[in-house]
């Protein structure tokens, strides 16, 4: 089966599914547009995005972006200030309370096809809340244009799938952009905690030792792992599964490393979003006897591509696709290239 | 002290939060609920709560008129831009008010004999306007039908849509069609206008009813009560302070109520120390707040004066922010009190324990013209205090909190927790000559706090009372 075949098959199996950016202009609004351009037919599809994204102007570097297709019975959640910009016909079904400086999230119906800038909430809460407006009202599919890599939008609290939107503009080294991109997605696949039953949303911020012979779980003296750990060896003697709530450094992996630390040793962070780790920290922890795991696992089931830097350099596509899809087993589609 | 802090003091705001209105709007208008100063504004209020309870005693009316309202929005914005005769409403603002139409009368028709105050106008014609298809959905756009020429160019314009062969007739089209939804709207518009007082009216209705039932709910929750309006005297009998019994109920303890009549002028209220004479006093103070805001309050059963303005003086509660010593605080919030009175106001003072912070030789001399000063003032002076008056004037009254019940020091389980158990907390009348009974040390002992300092406390208050013997 053709590779965008099966990620569109893929999706359709899912009920809100986010494409996360590895960086910025990593082509996630294409992305978009590819996959309700082949799904809207099938399926009652609903679109959001995180906050600004998807806007007509790149606020970081400035570059036009595309805005999001809409076609006509799609259910779409933008901001106010933009809805009103707006130049198709579509019907207002609700409006949701919560105030941000764009105004409040309008839902709507096209009815016909148009354009518009995707600006739905920020705040996670917010974001429950509208896709709950969005499942009121009958969707089939949610699809939530997410924010860059590391911001927890894409968390697997929201979403039950994920995809990941990489290109051109991470580098300009087919080598580098490659391996970037496998490191994401190596996080992204880490293995789901299975041991003491945890509820990680109860435990404040810090970091917390479980024992696994009785379940007891000890809140130990420490911050993050980003200010001082100094004495963590204490604590860490025999087997052992540590919880950090906040994020895991490569630094932090090293000093576990270098400390003697890491044999028989489970970390485990909350999702993927809170590992700030390099393939190479990660993969000197495992040998030694660690094991990085994560409370919350995400679902990725497929990566696509942008060939262009925002620069104007372009790669060659199937060069790319194949240099991904070579290493890893979800599907890499070029979303541009299957446009023709 | 200023409205805010009183408000804090009292409890009244810890009481409002309480109020569960549906609405984002009534939970807003909670805070601007009025201060009534005049009988017959408090007696209406309370007269038209009467009829609510009355009205709302079925559960289920209840039930799906607050279900109707928690999806009432603030509108007021809208409503402010629809002031202006030649105003244009774009779609998200009619939606608004066509949402808020047909929530408008499917209460009114769930609110069929309603009180007159509640009625709400009819709004089928603002429904008819903004759902020209009948279609009883509250979503919005332009419709095809609000113009003929409107759903000619739309199908012409989707049949291009597909072609995509005419980009310049495809423009024109679009065009003319903003122009068109630009006409309707402004037709649209107009046409609310006209109506905007009902919908004003309405709105303003449907707040005030959330309010009302919300204040329903918290007199059932809180077991307050009717009181009734008096001229000379407020009187109270089993007065209780509704979050400190709900907390002590809690941990499975009573709150002993209390009764209490106090006249124009001053009343002196004297009693050991733990014996409830803050609680009393704030408890009186937002019992006055609840009455003029036309609450029932927390009382079996209240005879109420209304007062112009209420000061609770303390030096307990000043802020420190303010960057003045508490007793500083103190004698401001004293001076305006005086003020007020000096102004013709009359007010319901609550001194609680004044002058506290000062030498008691000073602080004695004050609090004695407080209550001289105000013995013959219409306005309701009470001060708590720990200071001997002997003020020898028969229009003072003086209650005294009976206190520790006499046979518990032979209690032996008695600590901090209990105390409660083992304190009467009712008033007593006496007359201003009785002297304050001095049981600090008694409460000591009670407590079990035994230490050498208490000790010498003790040897230095009996060789004191030996030598006023021999004087």
């Amino acid at each position: 089966m053709k590779n965008s075949k099966k990620l569109l098959k893929d999706i359709t199996k899912h009920k809100c599914v986010s494409i996360v950016g590895l960086e910025k202009n990593t082509g996630k609004t294409e992305t978009m547009n590819f996959i309700t351009r082949n799904i809207h037919n099938k399926l009652n599809v609903a679109i959001t995005s995180i906050g600004l994204d998807g806007e007509f102007f790149d606020q970081i570097a400035y570059t036009p972006k595309p805005p999001v297709n809409i076609f006509e019975g799609m259910i779409f959640a933008t901001c106010e200030a933009f809805y009103r910009e707006k130049k198709f016909l579509s019907e207002i079904l609700y409006i949701n309370e919560h105030r941000t400086p764009l105004g409040r999230s309008v839902i709507a119906k096209a009815k016909e096809d148009g354009q518009i800038v995707l600006a739905g909430p920020v705040i996670n809460a917010y974001l429950k809340e509208l896709l709950n407006d969005f499942w009121k009202l009958n969707s089939d599919l949610i699809i939530i244009d997410g924010a860059f890599s590391r911001i927890s939008h894409s968390s697997p609290l929201i979403s039950d799938a994920v995809i990941l939107a990489t290109g051109a503009t991470v580098s300009l080294n087919i080598n580098i952009l490659v391996n970037k991109t496998l490191e994401i997605t190596r996080i992204m696949n880490l293995k789901e905690y299975s041991g003491t039953s945890v509820n990680c949303e109860r435990l404040g911020r810090g970091l917390y030792l479980i024992n696994e012979k009785n379940g007891e779980i000890t809140n130990l003296p420490f911050d993050s792992t980003i200010t001082s750990t100094e004495g963590i060896e204490d604590y860490l003697i025999g087997k052992q599964t540590l919880f950090l709530s906040g994020a895991i450094t490569g630094s932090f992996l090293r000093m576990l490393v270098q400390k003697g630390l890491a044999k028989d040793l489970t970390v485990v962070a909350k999702d993927y979003t809170r590992i700030f780790a390099s393939l190479g920290d990660i993969e000197r922890f495992e040998r030694k006897g660690g094991r990085l795991e994560v409370m919350y696992n995400v679902n990725l089931i497929g990566i696509t591509i942008n060939p262009w830097s925002p620069t104007g350099y372009k790669y060659s596509s199937a060069e790319l696709v194949d240099a991904l899809q070579s290493r890893v087993k979800v599907p890499v589609v070029d979303v541009l290239a299957e446009d023709n | 002290m200023r409205n805010e802090e009183i408000r804090e003091i009292t409890g009244l705001n810890a009481l409002l939060q309480k109020m569960n209105c549906s609405s984002i709007p009534g939970k807003k208008h909670v805070a601007d609920i009025k201060f009534y100063k005049t009988k017959e504004n408090i007696k209406k209020e309370l007269d038209a709560l009467d009829s609510c309870l009355e009205y709302f005693r079925n559960d289920e009316l209840v039930n799906k008129i607050k279900k109707l309202l928690y999806s009432l929005r603030n509108i007021s914005y809208t409503l402010k831009k629809l002031e202006h005769s030649d105003c244009i409403l774009d779609d998200i603002q009619l939606f608004e008010l066509k949402e808020f139409a047909l929530l408008s009368e499917e209460s009114r028709q769930v609110m069929y004999n309603c009180p007159k105050f509640l009625e709400l106008k009819k709004l089928d014609d603002v429904v008819k306007l903004l759902d020209p298809e009948n279609t009883k959905l509250r979503h919005f756009y332009i419709y095809d039908t609000y113009d003929k020429e409107l759903e000619k160019l739309r199908s012409e314009k989707k049949k291009l849509l597909k072609i995509r062969n005419d980009p310049e007739k495809l423009r024109k089209i679009e065009t003319r069609e903003e122009e068109i939804e630009e006409n309707v709207r402004k037709r649209l518009s107009k046409s609310l206008f006209e109506k905007s007082n009902r919908l004003k009216d309405n709105f303003e209705r449907l707040i005030k009813l959330d309010i009302y039932i919300a204040k329903i709910e918290l007199i059932k929750k809180y077991k307050l009560n009717k009181p009734s309006i008096a001229e000379d005297e407020i009187s109270y009998k089993g007065l209780f302070n509704p979050l400190l019994k709900e907390s002590l109920e809690r941990i499975k303890k009573k709150f002993q109520p209390v009764s209490v009549s106090i006249d124009n002028g001053s009343t002196i209220i004297t009693g050991a120390n733990m014996t409830g004479k803050s609680v009393l006093l704030r408890t009186l103070a937002l019992s006055q707040q609840l009455f003029q805001m036309g609450f029932y309050v927390p009382a079996e059963n209240a005879k109420i004066v209304p007062v112009d303005t209420i000061h609770l003086i303390s030096g307990d509660y000043q802020s420190m922010l303010r960057g003045l010593s508490s007793f500083a605080a103190e004698m401001i919030e004293l001076d305006r009190a005086v003020k007020d009175t000096e102004s013709g106001l009359r007010g319901l003072l609550l001194f609680d324990e004044p002058a506290r912070n000062t030498n008691p030789y000073e602080g004695h001399v004050i609090v004695k013209a407080c209550i001289l000063f105000y013995a013959n003032k219409k306005t309701f002076a009470v001060a708590a205090t720990h200071y001997d008056l002997k003020v020898a004037n028969s229009k003072i009254k003086q209650y005294r909190v009976k206190g520790l019940i006499e046979d518990s020091l032979t209690q032996e389980e008695i600590h901090p927790e209990n105390i409660i158990d083992y304190v009467d907390y009712s008033l007593q009348r006496v007359s201003p000559e009785e002297t304050v009974p001095k049981e600090a040390l008694r409460v000591l002992k009670l407590l079990k706090l035994d230490n050498p300092l208490f000790d010498k406390a003790k040897n230095i208050l009996l060789e004191d009372r030996r030598n006023h013997e021999d004087e």
